[in-house]
């Protein structure tokens, strides 16, 4: 299954695919509940990860195991196995985007009128407080 | 009202009063010698609102052309001088492509094809391309995730990324606004584009330059060409675009100035105020004038106007920004369907408190734009029932036998066609010299002799668009169809049916009132009549090829191809992936570990939810037994939504394999 594993991502020398799906074994060995796959998607990226941005060396390990198998097992085998996924898009910025009012002319008109006539209450108001003695 | 208010109606509303008022008198005193009937009143009426239409854009057009001679110098110098600045470098554009259900090949060959304009223009490190899908067929989605990631293993290609989103809202504004939500923060500005749309990277820097040197430039919508079609429809079109369009652009430009409009695509967008001064409210009441905004473009030009913003069309920008137009008439009225119901909704905004009056004018003039084919049918019964009447009275066209009506319909000529014919002599359709000139006049003569053919069918088909806009109220905006697909009778039938039967209709009506005056309408019965031919006339793709092996309505774009087309159509070929069935594509995706690692991670990334375990283990469990065919198109979209699901398979097609080599 590694074998297979390794040939997805361009590891396509069969010879190869299995040194380094053993390899991966005898790590995996010492981590009985880490699933190999983790471990072997791990080792594939930290080959590939020196020096790429972002996502990039999710998509140069192919090719780099398809043209440099022999380099890649020289590398070494991380020996933990993170559960992560791989992140393809840019490290969100949010912004917010509220939704705008637009009203009608009509609904503008009894607004504008409410408005006025609550004006005109609270300066009746503040004319009865400000005489509270007054008739 | 500002100095910008009082020059448009100087310079544009003035004239085009003036010229209206005279034709309109010079009709009323041919229609009037015997006293106005009621007829007549409604002649001059409709007759009046459409000439001051036609004139009103004879004269845009006429200040674009002037405009466009004035400056011809001025922008050579001034190209000059962008070529001389230095490249942009820190990353502030985003450039956004939302796409849904479209050919995947096309789209990321265009997609490819900028990325590369954008490295010739020493540009890549300043922008980022976001692909935006909101595809629901789940094969299109596999293929779309194949060529992205073909993309994105071309060397100094990275900076382009995918997103599919799982819950579509508000199609493509809801598309850009959940864009904005996500990542608006990273970006100064957006360029948005549709999926048919292709820009050349120094336009696109360009663009950029011209927001950084005008803080309060909120929009800059740049006109786009049509280009790639082949249909006799299509190519008629285009022709007309590169020909008139620029005049045309440049006399909106200046009618308008800093409250011009926004399109939806081929634009560049400031996003902070974008963001936090044009999110699309939903409209209060039913459909078809509430519920969401439709049209969402006119709405975001005038939200940003009203956020004190400017909104301009870079009418200059001749070149290098381009789109596909609809391949036949079938096609064009889907669009004008679409159209007209988003421009109708607009009507309810003329009145909105807030809004300035270049916005209000664009609601109007689009909203009208659907209206102007139901008037024109009005006025052809018009002048029929006033041909009767005059008949009835023993003067059959009583009003129509003076010097004014000629004078009246050689004015009506020159406004219709005078702007074609001066926007053709000004056009700079390179290589410029006697046999082009030549050329240029044929196509142009014969332009204008497919929209007379097709004019009587557009307002038929328009009429019924308003009518179906107004009655409608299911508030379904399909998406647009970018097929040239092979001419059928059965579906002219269907489509130009009602066309053809309303030309026999008036005809033998016409006929049978009078015959002199069915001669005088046969330009309008004879194209309905017609329609079906004509129809498979202008679908037709080997006559639209033969005439432009011949020369004839070949655009700029066509006679000297851009780079970046020539570039997106090779990918185009290069890269078209394998057919394929659906089946064995959505095995290599739960086979290959790889590309499992691909779709999960792309899933994951765009914060997509899985399922709950009733939903989709009786899909797992149908997948693992007969495979992806067993399930309906949306069960498939539900199994490929779901990153866990996916993995499971991957892990169970994996041990299989295992367990067959072992055994």
């Amino acid at each position: 299954m590694l074998c297979r594993y390794f040939e997805s991502w361009g590891l396509v020398d069969g010879l190869l695919a299995r040194a380094a799906a053993e390899r991966v074994m005898r790590v995996a060995s010492t981590h009985p509940r880490v699933d190999p796959t983790r471990i072997a998607a791990r080792w594939i990226r930290a080959m590939a990860d020196e020096g790429s941005e972002g996502s990039d060396w999710f998509f140069r390990a192919p090719s780099l195991l398809s043209r440099f198998p022999a380099a890649f097992l020289e590398t070494d085998v991380p020996d933990a196995a993170q559960n992560d996924f791989v992140e393809l898009l840019p490290e969100l910025s949010p912004q917010s985007m509220p939704e705008q009012e637009v009203i009608g002319p009509i609904t503008h008109a009894v607004r504008v009128a409410a408005e006025a006539m609550e004006g005109v209450a609270a300066q009746r108001t503040g004319a009865d407080t400000s005489f509270p003695g007054g008739s | 009202m500002s100095r910008a208010t009082v020059r448009t109606v100087f310079v544009v509303v003035l004239p085009v009063v003036a010229a209206t008022a005279s034709a309109s008198g010079l009709l009323a005193v041919t229609l009037g010698r015997d006293g106005f009937s009621p007829p007549d009143v409604l002649l001059l009426g409709t007759f009046t609102i459409l000439f001051a239409w036609i004139a009103f854009w004879l004269w845009v057009a006429l200040m674009g052309a002037f405009r466009l001679a004035r400056t011809s110098a001025m922008r050579r110098a001034l190209a000059e001088h962008a070529s001389s600045r230095p490249p942009l470098e820190a990353l502030r554009t985003a450039i956004v492509f939302p796409i849904h259900n479209e050919d995947p090949d096309a789209v990321f060959a265009r997609v490819r094809a900028m990325l590369e304009s954008l490295a010739a223009a020493g540009a890549s490190a300043a922008f980022e391309m976001f692909v935006l899908s909101d595809t629901t067929d789940p094969d299109i989605w596999l293929r779309e995730e194949l060529a992205w990631a073909e993309i994105r293993k071309a060397p100094g290609l990275s900076r382009t990324y995918y997103r599919r989103r799982q819950h579509k809202f508000r199609k493509k504004s809801g598309n850009i606004a959940d864009f904005c939500r996500r990542w608006g923060g990273r970006y100064e500005y957006m360029i948005v584009l549709d999926a048919d749309s292709i820009m050349d990277g120094d336009v696109m820097v360009e663009m950029v330059r011209r927001m950084e040197a005008a803080p309060r430039l909120g929009i800059l919508q740049v006109p786009s060409m049509l280009i790639l079609r082949d249909t006799l429809f299509a190519r008629a079109e285009q022709f007309a675009a590169a020909t008139y369009g620029p005049a045309v652009f440049a006399g909106i430009a200046y009618c308008f100035g800093g409250s011009g409009n926004y399109w939806g695509h081929n634009a560049i967008v400031r996003v902070k105020p974008f963001a936090e001064r044009c999110g699309l409210p939903g409209l209060p009441g039913r459909p078809p004038f509430g519920g969401p905004i439709l049209s969402h473009d006119f709405v975001e030009a005038a939200l940003m106007r009203r956020a004190g913003y400017e909104v301009r069309l870079a009418w200059d920008l001749t070149s290098g920004s381009y789109e596909q137009g609809p391949a036949s008439l079938d096609i064009a009225r889907e669009r004008d369907v679409r159209w007209c119901r988003g421009n109708l909704q607009h009507l309810r905004l003329v009145f909105a408190p807030a809004f300035s009056a270049g916005s209000r004018a664009h609601f109007a003039i689009g909203a009208f734009f659907y209206g102007i084919s139901a008037l024109w049918g009005a006025y052809i019964l018009f002048v029929a029932a006033r041909y009767v009447m005059d008949a009835d009275s023993g003067l059959p066209m009583a009003g129509f036998d003076r010097y004014a009506p000629l004078v009246l319909s050689a004015g009506v000529a020159c406004v219709l066609l005078g702007g074609k014919v001066l926007a053709a002599l000004l056009s700079k359709l390179d290589p410029v010299g006697p046999a082009r000139g030549r050329k240029v006049a044929a196509s142009t003569a014969l332009e204008i002799l497919l929209s007379a053919l097709i004019a009587p069918i557009r307002m038929v088909s328009q009429v019924t668009c308003l009518v179906a806009a107004v009655s409608d109220t299911s508030m379904d905006w399909a998406a647009a169809r970018r097929d040239e697909r092979t001419w059928s009778l059965r579906r002219a039938l269907r489509t130009q049916g009602l066309e053809t039967f309303v030309g026999v209709v008036l005809a033998v009506a016409l006929f049978g009132v009078a015959r002199g005056l069915a001669l005088w309408l046969a330009p309008v019965w004879v194209g309905l009549v017609l329609a079906i031919p004509i129809d498979a006339l202008l679908s037709s793709r080997r006559l639209g090829r033969a005439l432009r092996a011949r020369g004839l309505l070949v655009t700029p774009a066509e006679a000297e191809p851009p780079e970046v087309i020539r570039r997106a159509l090779e990918l185009e070929r290069e890269h078209a992936l394998s057919p394929g069935s659906f089946a064995s594509r959505f095995e290599s995706f739960i086979g290959d570990s790889w590309l499992n690692a691909l779709h999960v991670g792309l899933l994951r990334s765009a914060g997509s939810r899985e399922l709950s375990a009733s939903v989709v283990e009786p899909l797992f469990e149908a997948v693992l037994a007969g495979g992806i065919g067993e399930l309906s198109k949306r069960e498939s979209m539900v199994v490929l939504s779901d990153a866990k699901v996916m993995e499971r398979l991957h892990r169970h097609r994996c041990i299989e394999r295992m367990r067959g080599s072992a055994a």
